[in-house]
C-alpha cells in the first residue's frame, strides 16, 4: 500500500516532468488504444520479432507466429498505457523506416532492419534506474521493451520454439546431473 | 407410525445423521476422513466448493506452454477479479484458486487470504515440502515465555508423523539432526553438481550448518499405487500420475474405498449446532452452494478442518446462550494469535564453473538449509529468539532469466538466449512468526457475504523479532554464498506480506488451560468435547518448518484418541 501511494505521489509531483523527459503528452498514454491498427499491423510485427529473433538452423520468431501471439498479449495482459505506447510505436517505427530509408520496414535490407532496432532500442534505455520505473508504472513500457519482452515470452513458449530452438521434454521421468553434450540446447521449461 | 409427518421428519434426520462430519476437504480433513472412514465409522465430509476428482478434473495437467493461451502470464482481467489470488496463481493452475470477487474479505492491515475452495482444498497446490518438528519447537514459548506452551512434545507426536509419512510418501535423507528430526523416507531426490558443491563449501567452512536434500511429498518410486514423480514440476495443476500427495489422489480414495464416506461438495458450514444440556455439539447447519438451501446434519463427533481462518470463522459465527462470543470461545481466544511465517528474503548468486555440466528433468524441490540459530548457547543470537530455515536451488538459467539482462537482438542473441545460462543457487529463507494476541481474525460488524455469512475481518502485523530475524535471514545467506565462491551475490528482501506464505495458523491454539486456549493435547475442545480441530488452527506456535506435516500428524493422532472416546462413551 505504501509503495502505491508513493507512486501516486511521485506522479502528481513529478508526473509532468517524467513525462516531458520521455517527449511523451501524458493524455496520450491513457486514450483508448488503436487495436484496428494493431489487428492489421501482425505482418509488421511479425517482421520485427524476425529481426529479433531470426531464423537459423532453427526457427525463428515468424515460424512461431509471435506477431499474432503479440497482438493477442498485449490486448490481454497489459495497461493501457502500455498498449497505447506499444501502438504508436509501431506507428512511429512505420514512419520513421519509410523517412529514412524509403521503404516500409519489411522491405528494408537485413542490415537496416536491425539499425532501426537499435535505435528503438536505444530510445528505450534513455530512462534508467527508479526513475525508469516510475515512468514505466505511469507511462507505459517503452515500445522496444514491450516488443522484446514479448518476443521472447512468444517464441520461448511457442511449439516451434520450445521444441525446436530449446529441448523440450514434457515427460521426463528422472532428474539427472548430466555432460553437457555439443551443441547442446537449453531446455525449454523449468 | 399413525404420524406420517414425523414419520417424514424422522426419516429425514436418520438420512441426516452420521457417526462422524469432517468440515473441510484439504490436507487435514481428507486425513480426517480417511481415519474416522477406516475406524468404520460413517463420515460426513463436507466442502464449501464444487467437486475435483482425481485426473479428470484437471484440465491443465498435460499441456504443453503453447496451448496456454497467456503462456503461464495472468491477464489483465485476472488481477482485476483475483488481485489477491492472482499473486500466487498462474494460468495453469488458476482453476484451483478462488475468485477474489466472489469471496471478499476485509483486510484492517494488509493480509493476503489465498484460498481454494474446492474438493482437495490447497493441497493440490501445496509446496508439499514436509518437515518434522522437533522439541526445540514444541519447548519454545515455554523456554521464551512468549505464548502459552505447547500441551505436547516430540515424543507424543513422533509415532503419528511416522504414521502418516507411510502413507504419504515423503522423499528425503536421514541426517540424524536434533532440530530436524528424520521422517520415514523414500529415497531422495538428486543434488545437482552446484548443490554439491555448495554442501561441500558450507558444512567444512561453516561447522553446525547443514545442507541438505529437501524433503518432499514427491514419490520417487510407486507408493499406495500412486506415483512415481514423473519430474515435471507441474504439481499444482493436479498430477494425472499421482505423483504427488494431495486429498484428492490418497486420502479422499481411501476414505472411499471403506464404503463410510459421504462427500458433499458445494456445503458452505454456517455454524455448528450446540446443545447445552448435552453440553456438546450436535451437528452442523450448512448452506447448499449451489441452492441456497439451508441443511443441519448431525453425528456424534465433529472435526472442524475448514483451514486456520475458515474454522475460526465458524467457531466465532456460532453463537448460542451458552457461547455468546463463540463455540468453545470463554478464553477469547478464537482468531486471535494468528502467524505465517515470513519470507521473501535471502540472496543468489552466480557460480562460474561447471560450466559442462547440466541436468535433465525437472526436479520439484530443491536443497534446504535447516535451522542453525539459537538451537544453544553457542549459536544464541541476543537480536531475535527462534530462527529460520532456508530453502535453496541451483540452476543453469534459462531464458526466462538471461532475457531480461541480455541487451541487443538478432542472431547471437538467440544464440545465447538459447544455450544453458550461468550456473545459479538461489537461497530464500522461511522464518518462525511468533504469536501475537494482536494478529487476528474476526467477524466483520456488518459485512456480509452472498449467503449472509458475516465477513472474516483480518488484522495483522509482523513484529520487532520478524523484522530483527529478516536482517540475519538476508545477511547469512549473502555470507554463505560469498564462502561458498559464488560471484554477484546479491542479497533481496522482497518484504513479506500476511499471507503470502499461505502457512496460517494460530486462531485456536492447543494448550494445557481453558483459560488460554481452545484446544486440548488431542486437539479436542477444551470446552466441546465432541468437537476436534486439526487444522493449521491449533498451531501454538509456527516454528519455521512447512506445516501441513504437522497438521497431518496431529489429525491423526486426534482421530485415534476420538475414536477411542467414543467407544468409551465418553463422547455421546
Amino acid at each position: 500500500m505504501e509503495r502505491k501511494k508513493f507512486i501516486k505521489r511521485f506522479f502528481l509531483l513529478s508526473g509532468g516532468a517524467v513525462a516531458a523527459v520521455s517527449g511523451i503528452k501524458v493524455y496520450q498514454v491513457f486514450k483508448s488504444p488503436d487495436f484496428d491498427f494493431l489487428r492489421g499491423a501482425v505482418p509488421l510485427i511479425n517482421e520485427l520479432a524476425e529481426t529479433i529473433i531470426p531464423k537459423t538452423d532453427t526457427p525463428g520468431a515468424k515460424e512461431a507466429a509471435v506477431g499474432e501471439f503479440i497482438a493477442f498479449i498485449l490486448k490481454e495482459n497489459t495497461s493501457t498505457a502500455t498498449q497505447n505506447r506499444f501502438i504508436d510505436g509501431l506507428k512511429d517505427l512505420a514512419a520513421y523506416s519509410a523517412l529514412t530509408y524509403g521503404t516500409p520496414f519489411h522491405e528494408c535490407s537485413a542490415a537496416d532492419k536491425a539499425s532501426i532496432l537499435a535505435h528503438y532500442e536505444k530510445k528505450s534505455t534513455l530512462l534508467t534506474g527508479n526513475v525508469a520505473k516510475v515512468e514505466h508504472k505511469l507511462l507505459g513500457d517503452p515500445f522496444f521493451t514491450t516488443l522484446k519482452k514479448y518476443t521472447v515470452l512468444g517464441f520461448c513458449t511457442s511449439k516451434a520454439g520450445a521444441s525446436r530452438a530449446f529441448a523440450y521434454d514434457a515427460v521426463p521421468g528422472r532428474y539427472a546431473n548430466t555432460d553437457l553434450t555439443p551443441g547442446q540446447k537449453a531446455w525449454a521449461t523449468q | 407410525m399413525g404420524d406420517p409427518k414425523q414419520n417424514i421428519n424422522g426419516k429425514a434426520i436418520s438420512q441426516h445423521t452420521f457417526d462422524a462430519i469432517v468440515v473441510g476437504s484439504g490436507i487435514s480433513g481428507g486425513w480426517a476422513a480417511k481415519e474416522l472412514c477406516q475406524k468404520g465409522l460413517k463420515t460426513l465430509l463436507l466442502e464449501r466448493g464444487r467437486n475435483v476428482e482425481h485426473v479428470r478434473d484437471y484440465p491443465t495437467a498435460m499441456l504443453p506452454p503453447w496451448e496456454l493461451p497467456h503462456r503461464l502470464e495472468n491477464s489483465t482481467k485476472d488481477k482485476e477479479e483475483s488481485p489477491i489470488q492472482s499473486i500466487s496463481y498462474n494460468e495453469g493452475n488458476k482453476h484451483f484458486f478462488v475468485k477474489d470477487k466472489d469471496h471478499p474479505y476485509e483486510q484492517e492491515s494488509p493480509f493476503h487470504w489465498i484460498r481454494g475452495y474446492q474438493v482437495g482444498g490447497r493441497s493440490l497446490t501445496w509446496g508439499r515440502q514436509c518437515y518434522r518438528l522437533s522439541d526445540l519447537d514444541f519447548e519454545a514459548n515455554a523456554k521464551d515465555g512468549t505464548g502459552v506452551d505447547w500441551p505436547i512434545r516430540y515424543a507424543d507426536i513422533a509415532p503419528w508423523y511416522e504414521y502418516v509419512e507411510k502413507f504419504v510418501g515423503v522423499s528425503g535423507k536421514a541426517e540424524g539432526l536434533s532440530q530436524l528430526p528424520d521422517s520415514f523416507f523414500l529415497p531422495p531426490m538428486e543434488m545437482n553438481c552446484v548443490e554439491e558443491h555448495f554442501k561441500d563449501k558450507i558444512e567444512h567452512g561453516m561447522p553446525g550448518r547443514k545442507v541438505i536434500m529437501g524433503r518432499i511429498a514427491n514419490l520417487t518410486k510407486g507408493w499406495e499405487g500412486r506415483g512415481p514423480c514423473q519430474y515435471r514440476y507441474l504439481c499444482s495443476r493436479g498430477c494425472p500420475f499421482g505423483g504427488y500427495f494431495s486429498s484428492n489422489a490418497a486420502t479422499i480414495p481411501a476414505a472411499k474405498a471403506t464404503g463410510n464416506l459421504t462427500l458433499r461438495p458445494f456445503s458452505i458450514v454456517v455454524d455448528i449446532i450446540y446443545d447445552k444440556d448435552k453440553k456438546k455439539a450436535t451437528g452442523v447447519r450448512i448452506i447448499d452452494a449451489e441452492t441456497n438451501k439451508t441443511y443441519e446434519y448431525f453425528a456424534d463427533i465433529i472435526f472442524l478442518n475448514a483451514s486456520t481462518i475458515g474454522s475460526a470463522q465458524i467457531l466465532l459465527n456460532s453463537v448460542s446462550s451458552a457461547f455468546p462470543q463463540g463455540l468453545g470461545n470463554s478464553s477469547g481466544q478464537v482468531g486471535h494469535n494468528l502467524m505465517d511465517h515470513h519470507f521473501r528474503v535471502g540472496a543468489k548468486g552466480v557460480f562460474d564453473g561447471f560450466k559442462d555440466k547440466y541436468y535433465v528433468g525437472r526436479r520439484p524441490v530443491g536443497i534446504y538449509i535447516p535451522r542453525f540459530r539459537n538451537l544453544d548457547a553457542g549459536t544464541k543470537r541476543n537480536d531475535y529468539l527462534r530462527g529460520f530455515a532456508y530453502q535453496a536451488d541451483g540452476e543453469r538459467e534459462t531464458w526466462f532469466d538471461t532475457s531480461k539482462r541480455l541487451p541487443g537482438f538478432g542472431e547471437d542473441f538467440k544464440k545465447e538466449l538459447t544455450s544453458p545460462g550461468n550456473w545459479t543457487l538461489w537461497m530464500g529463507a522461511w522464518g518462525e512468526t511468533l504469536p501475537y494476541y494482536e494478529n487476528r481474525v474476526a467477524l466483520h460488524e456488518s459485512k456480509k457475504d452472498k449467503w449472509g455469512i458475516p465477513l472474516v475481518s483480518v488484522h495483522f502485523q509482523f513484529g520487532e523479532n520478524e523484522r530483527a530475524m529478516r536482517k540475519d535471514m538476508k545477511a547469512s545467506a549473502i555470507e554463505m554464498l560469498d564462502l561458498a565462491g559464488f560471484r554477484n551475490v546479491e542479497g533481496f528482501d522482497y518484504n513479506s506480506t500476511g499471507g503470502d506464505c499461505v502457512h496460517e495458523m494460530g486462531t485456536a491454539r492447543m494448550g494445557h488451560d481453558p483459560k488460554t486456549s481452545v484446544l486440548n493435547k488431542w486437539n479436542q475442545m477444551h470446552e466441546v468435547k465432541n468437537v476436534f480441530i486439526t487444522d493449521g488452527s491449533c498451531m501454538t506456535s509456527s516454528a519455521c518448518q512447512n506445516p501441513s506435516l504437522t497438521y497431518m500428524a496431529l489429525t491423526a493422532r486426534a482421530c485415534d484418541y476420538a475414536f477411542t472416546e467414543l467407544k468409551k462413551g465418553n463422547l455421546g
